[in-house]
């Protein structure tokens, strides 16, 4: 873990993973960047709207055997509705994005860009298949979204309020560890993410957030 | 928040204290009416219809707006928003309930939303008192559209190794909304629906401009619903047979199916096995003569001695040379040692002309009768015959009678077959009755063939 202090506040703050490009600092709220050995601020970010989500930065969970630590959130809206986009880093120094939509849970790794299929978002709508990796995916959803609001560490600079287009992706047929992707299409080039749905239960989370009367 | 981060040392994260984090209802008045309205699902509803003056409200951003107005429901909503009931071993709360219509019947049904904050949403579907508890799925069934008429094949979902028959297709459109919902949704809102089922499931794919929500719907009887809820008083009676509903005659039937099939070879093998068996040993074939003239004495024909072995029947097959005539003899099978008489009849009648049809007969010229429980023995047989022609006149008659000793008799066999058949084919013949039922509110009810069968014209 490496540490740092907020340049706005002097708070300490931490980057639990290598991948960590921003964070939020924990006392003042503003966002911060890691250029080399410092953190430059860029003004505060709005404070994330509570929702009723059962997860928290610092939860741990497990995923395939291997421990896992919540440590950033990224919360995106869309015209008929809202998710939320979790960075988790990994004991063995991956790091992953575990997807929280409407109660369904997606651990998703990234497909480095070089092994990525090169896509044209116009041609994506609902049914469309696409390979990748060994599989066949279907689009489930494409939409336009944005991103509301962050929270802790992420491994990308994220505008809040920048709309992107969104798909996801689903594989026909399968059910138990049912692989899933998602597809997002920033300025910046498309961030292409393959994982499976996981049933929450199976995190074995500990240090979630209490919820009263649940 | 680093502040929240459990120690990086080798301590165990796990035994960091969960941070204790109210989430706080969020509270409003409905621009409505002024009702005071809360909002469980924090962060995720972004619908509320008040269940006050029935407005629907966008509550997505801080200051809520009205949608559209609405109407006071005076509908019986069977579990109120706010009850709590157990699905899954997780407690579910009813956040908000629905209503729609399929736009070509009319048919109408309710949805109620479920929510837990760590298992998610989940329904229960009412209509007509049946139910459901419908969860999202996480992959999509493998579709397959191709229909045959001739082969009765309809389009079918594959998922999970199962397959599940496209049960109809269907334009839901919503009729009011109370409580909180997830997603924009108002009144008139329209949906395609595509259902299949494999009882007690059911997949609905749910299709708008801008998703496809493929849901899995298990049957649940009202008793299961109320026990779920812990309601005190009993829900309305099911009416009819539910798309999912599971057919009990079917799981009766297959379970009695192939002891049944077993059965029936059964008694086939011990039938044949009977047949090849029995001795029918011909004990005798005689050919005699009745002649009406004779004096009673003469008339009396004695046969025999025959010795008869072992147990079993005893046949006696007439043939007589009838012509527009009836024979009938009275047997006596006399046991030679204990004087037994078993007592036989044999007859016979052939009757034909000409019409304006043409030529008809009727009657037959051969007759049998069956006697069983004979013993072992030696045996005469006294025949006391009588023969009349159509005017009831003495006539004479040429015959041959034979007997036969342990003749197989195939209706016992299917005496038995058919006692314990009785209920394996009661159970089936429901079963069908029951399909029936169910596919008769499907696209495919035979009655109303291009009645909204709409599942070809997919756009």
């Amino acid at each position: 873990m490496a540490r740092f202090l907020c340049p706005a506040c002097g708070a300490e703050v931490p980057f639990r993973t290598a991948d960590g490009v921003t964070t939020t600092c924990g006392s003042c709220g503003n966002l911060l960047i890691r250029k080399d050995l410092t953190l430059e601020s860029l003004g505060k970010v709005a404070t994330l709207a509570d929702d009723l989500t059962p997860l928290q930065i610092g939860a741990v969970g497990k995923y395939r055997g291997s421990g896992f630590t919540v440590v950033g959130r990224s919360r995106v809206d869309w015209a008929e509705g809202t998710w939320n986009e979790w960075f988790v880093a990994f004991d063995s120094g991956e790091t992953g994005w575990l997807a929280e939509s409407q109660g369904n849970w997606a651990m998703l790794k990234e497909v480095p860009s070089s092994s990525a299929p090169k896509l044209d978002p116009k041609a994506l709508r609902p049914g469309t298949s696409i390979a990748i990796g060994k599989y066949t995916f279907e689009v489930e959803d494409a939409r336009e979204a944005w991103v509301a609001g962050i929270q802790g560490e992420l491994p990308k600079v994220v505008r809040p309020g920048k709309k992107y287009f969104s798909v996801d992706l689903t594989v026909p047929a399968g059910e138990g560890g049912v692989a899933t992707a998602s597809i997002g299409f920033p300025d910046t080039g498309p961030e292409v993410y393959v994982g499976e749905w996981v049933d929450f239960p199976e995190f074995h989370f500990a240090g979630l957030r209490v919820l009263d009367g649940w | 928040m680093a502040g929240d981060l459990p120690p990086e040392s080798g301590a165990p994260p796990a035994s960091a204290p969960p941070p204790a984090s109210k989430p706080s209802v969020r509270v409003f008045q409905c621009p409505g009416c002024g009702a005071t309205l809360n909002i469980k699902a924090v962060g995720q509803t972004i619908t509320v219809g008040c269940g006050s003056c029935g407005a629907t409200l966008d509550t997505s951003r801080e200051d809520v707006q009205l949608v559209e107005k609405g109407q006071v429901l005076k509908r019986r909503i069977d579990l109120p928003i706010g009850t709590r009931g157990q699905f899954e071993g997780s407690v579910f709360e009813i956040l908000g309930v629905m209503g729609r219509h399929d736009e070509a019947s009319g048919y109408a049904w309710k949805e109620y939303l479920l929510f837990n904050p760590y298992q998610g949403f989940r329904w229960l579907s009412e209509a007509g008192g049946q139910w459901s508890y419908v969860s999202p799925l996480k992959g999509v069934p493998k579709v397959d559209d191709s229909i045959s008429f001739k082969t009765g094949m309809k389009p079918r979902a594959e998922l999970g190794g199962r397959t599940f028959v496209h049960f109809q297709n269907s334009v839901g459109i919503v009729d009011f909304v109370i409580g909180e919902f997830y997603w924009r949704v108002r009144k008139g809102d329209k949906s395609k629906l595509a259902d299949y089922v494999d009882p007690p499931d059911l997949l609905s794919c749910e299709t708008n401009e801008s998703e496809r929500i493929w849901t899995r719907c298990t049957y649940l009887t009202p008793e299961a619903v109320g026990a779920a809820f812990r309601l005190p008083n009993p829900l309305p009676y099911a009416i009819g047979v539910a798309p999912n509903q599971p057919n009990p005659y079917l799981e009766r039937w297959r379970g009695l199916r192939d002891t049944w099939f077993l059965f029936t070879i059964a008694i086939l093998v011990l039938f044949v096995l009977h047949k090849i068996r029995s001795p029918h040993q011909e004990l005798f074939e005689e050919s005699l003569h009745y002649e009406p003239t004779a004096t009673a004495a003469e008339k009396v024909v004695r046969l025999g001695p025959y010795e008869i072995t072992g147990n079993g029947n005893f046949e006696l097959d007439l043939h007589a040379d009838l012509n527009n005539s009836y024979f009938d003899a009275d047997v006596d099978l006399v046991n030679d040692s204990t004087g037994e008489a078993h007592d036989m009849q044999v007859g016979a009648e052939y009757w034909s002309g000409y019409d304006s049809d043409g030529s008809w007969s009727e009657g037959s010229t051969s007759g049998d009768d069956l006697e069983t429980g004979i013993g072992p023995g030696t045996y005469h047989l006294v025949i006391t015959p009588s023969a009349a022609n159509g005017a009831n006149t003495p006539t004479p008659v040429s015959y041959r009678l034979k007997g036969v000793r342990g003749v197989s008799v195939g209706s016992n066999f299917f005496l038995a077959w058919l006692i314990l058949s009785v209920y394996p084919l009661f159970t089936f013949f429901r079963s069908s009755a029951f399909e029936s039922e169910r596919w008769s509110n499907s696209d495919y009810a035979p009655s109303d063939s291009g009645d909204g069968d709409d599942w070809s014209s997919d756009d």
